[in-house]
């Protein structure tokens, strides 16, 4: 998949139906409840930790919310979306004194100021989510059930090695080759951010 | 590339490296642009997996939580429209904000943020000044919006776990609930403070705390108490039963303070990780526990039954009717569920408590 086949801008338009969203809480539900997801793994890539990131997301729509009848948003609300979280999670890592590796490589390739194509359009976004739980399907079997325990059910090594009786070595081992296959799989996905 | 480095870098991004790993993982990532490389398509890797399962957030409770965090004081009665499913937890907060507002009259409300954690969920938050706070399950807690310019109070109405965050700052980080104040000084510990409670509990995992009030029953003398790390403070504040609870079990002293050792701690912030510690607590006592912490309605066909005292572990159970037959197993007792609420009875068989061991009960369920 090359990355300029899904180069997408969001027209001018986008404007006055951002205006109505914010006036009507109905339609404010259905912008909180399309966009929370995607931005709270948006912003689990800067601060590492899902809780933390879902708390950023959150306080950005409680700011939304409760400015919205003086915000001016000159840009769409998708990049305005997007941007208040970078922000939020920047802020987040400086108060924590936290240097990210993630943040660095992106300032040093100028992609901090872009918008994730995933995020602007939605036809990549179908196409990561197949490939990620393809990839994740050819895993062998064993580095499968690890790597879901360790992802989806947040558990720590120990507490994986624990459950399938098994040594931490082994449980360290399938994650190595589980995430490396993964790598190795999604990374043309990647590279376009 | 060498193996070792390549567990190390999974160890770093899932947040299981300790510091000196830590260090030579980003020595490593700093040494070449290919390293750089590989570190960034692991982590996106990592990252990018989560599509693959999209409920793990979950945004219908999220939505719910939004909604009773930005509430911009709207009366209760468009909240409930709008969320049928918390309708019962913000009639408890209705009740709750009577109180919450005695105590803030002096601050005008619309510079307060409010959230209310309904029963069934726990919460974590990030308090403006970097503190984390864990909140239980049928809590509420309330703070201004200029948190951390002028004051650290933290109003609470249930039960928090604080991790303070170190700040140069000179302002204290006080804890309020209805009866005392927790002053902290550079502290992890948890606050235990329900309305419908007999008891005041504040436990001190690091560094030191101070709690202060009314600490003796039927005087109004203001008195402080200090608490350092592994302290257990207990406060009766039942003031119809200053010596006990119901049962009579246990002599409670009105204010009392324990030592424990590291590995009880758990026993009273194991709740975060979604532990329920039970060491010989009485059934009446649990109950109240679990009504929180599963949203139901536990019914005591029998009182006696209150008086019963149980031990054990569970982690991470989800449903409410695999914990009562877990202590069907050692109790006499049996259980009718209808709906969200649970009538326990006494079982016709004699009582064998201890038929299995706690040991037993943790390999099962851990």
């Amino acid at each position: 998949m090359s990355t300029t086949a899904f180069t997408y801008t969001i027209s001018d338009d986008c404007r006055a139906e951002d205006t109505t969203v914010l006036s009507d809480e109905k339609a404010f539900e259905s912008l909180f409840k399309t966009y929370y997801a995607k931005l709270s793994f948006f912003a689990n890539k800067f601060v590492n930790d899902l809780q933390v990131s879902e708390e950023i997301v959150s306080d950005t729509f409680t700011g939304l919310w409760e400015q919205r009848k003086s915000l001016e948003i000159t840009t769409s609300m998708n990049a305005y979306l997007y941007r208040m979280v970078q922000n939020r999670c920047l802020n987040y890592l400086k108060h924590k004194k936290v240097e990210s590796e993630y943040v660095n490589y992106l300032a040093k390739h100028n992609m901090l100021t872009e918008i994730p194509a995933s995020a602007q359009n939605p036809y990549f976004q179908k196409e990561l989510e197949e490939q990620v739980q393809n990839a994740i399907a050819a895993l062998p079997e064993k580095c499968r059930e690890v790597f879901k325990m360790s992802r989806f059910e947040q558990l720590k090594n120990k507490e994986i090695a624990e459950q399938l009786n098994v040594s931490p070595k082994t449980v360290e081992r399938h994650m190595t080759i589980a995430l490396d296959k993964l790598r190795h799989c999604l990374k043309h996905l990647f590279i376009a951010r | 590339m060498r193996e070792d480095i390549k567990i190390s870098l999974i160890n770093y991004i899932t947040g299981q490296a300790d510091e000196t790993e830590s260090a030579e993982v980003r020595e490593w990532i700093r040494s070449k642009p290919e390293n750089e490389q590989y570190y960034f398509e692991l982590y996106e890797a990592w990252h990018g997996s989560l599509y693959a399962e999209r409920d793990i957030v979950d945004v219908e409770s999220a939505y719910a939580l939004f909604r009773a965090k930005a509430s911009d004081r709207t009366p209760v009665y468009r909240r409930l429209r709008f969320l049928p499913k918390l309708a019962a937890a913000a009639l408890v907060v209705f009740a709750c904000a009577i109180a919450v507002y005695d105590f803030i009259s002096t601050k005008p409300p619309e510079t307060l943020i409010e959230l209310s954690i309904p029963k069934g969920l726990t919460k974590k938050l990030v308090l403006p000044d970097g503190s984390t706070v864990w909140i239980n399950a049928g809590s509420q807690i309330t703070y201004s919006r200029d948190f951390g310019k002028t004051d650290r109070d933290v109003f609470l109405v249930g039960e928090a776990y604080f991790y303070i965050a170190k700040t140069d700052t000179e302002i204290p980080f006080l804890v309020k609930t209805d009866k005392f104040t927790i002053r902290d000084v550079g502290t992890v510990f948890n606050v235990k403070a329900y309305p419908e409670d007999e008891v005041f509990e504040t436990t001190v995992v690091e560094g030191k705390v101070s709690v202060e009030g009314k600490l003796t029953q039927g005087s109004d003398l203001e008195s402080k108490v200090f608490l350092d790390a592994n302290q257990v403070l207990k406060i009766n504040t039942d003031e119809n039963k200053p010596t006990g609870n119901k049962a009579g079990i246990r002599a409670a002293e009105p204010v009392k303070v324990m030592q424990i050792s590291d590995s009880q701690i758990e026993k009273y912030n194991g709740w975060k990780d979604d532990f329920l510690i039970f060491e010989g607590e009485t059934f009446e006592e649990i109950c109240k526990i679990l009504e929180r912490r599963y949203d139901v309605e536990i019914v005591f066909g029998n009182q006696e039954l209150k008086a019963y005292q149980y031990t054990g572990t569970f982690k991470n159970i989800e449903n409410i009717s695999t914990v009562f037959e877990v202590i069907k197993e050692n109790t006499p007792i049996k259980y009718n569920t209808d709906g969200n609420r649970i009538t326990i009875l006494k079982a016709n068989r004699p009582i064998n408590i201890n038929l299995k061991d706690d040991d037993d009960l943790r390999k099962n369920y851990y």
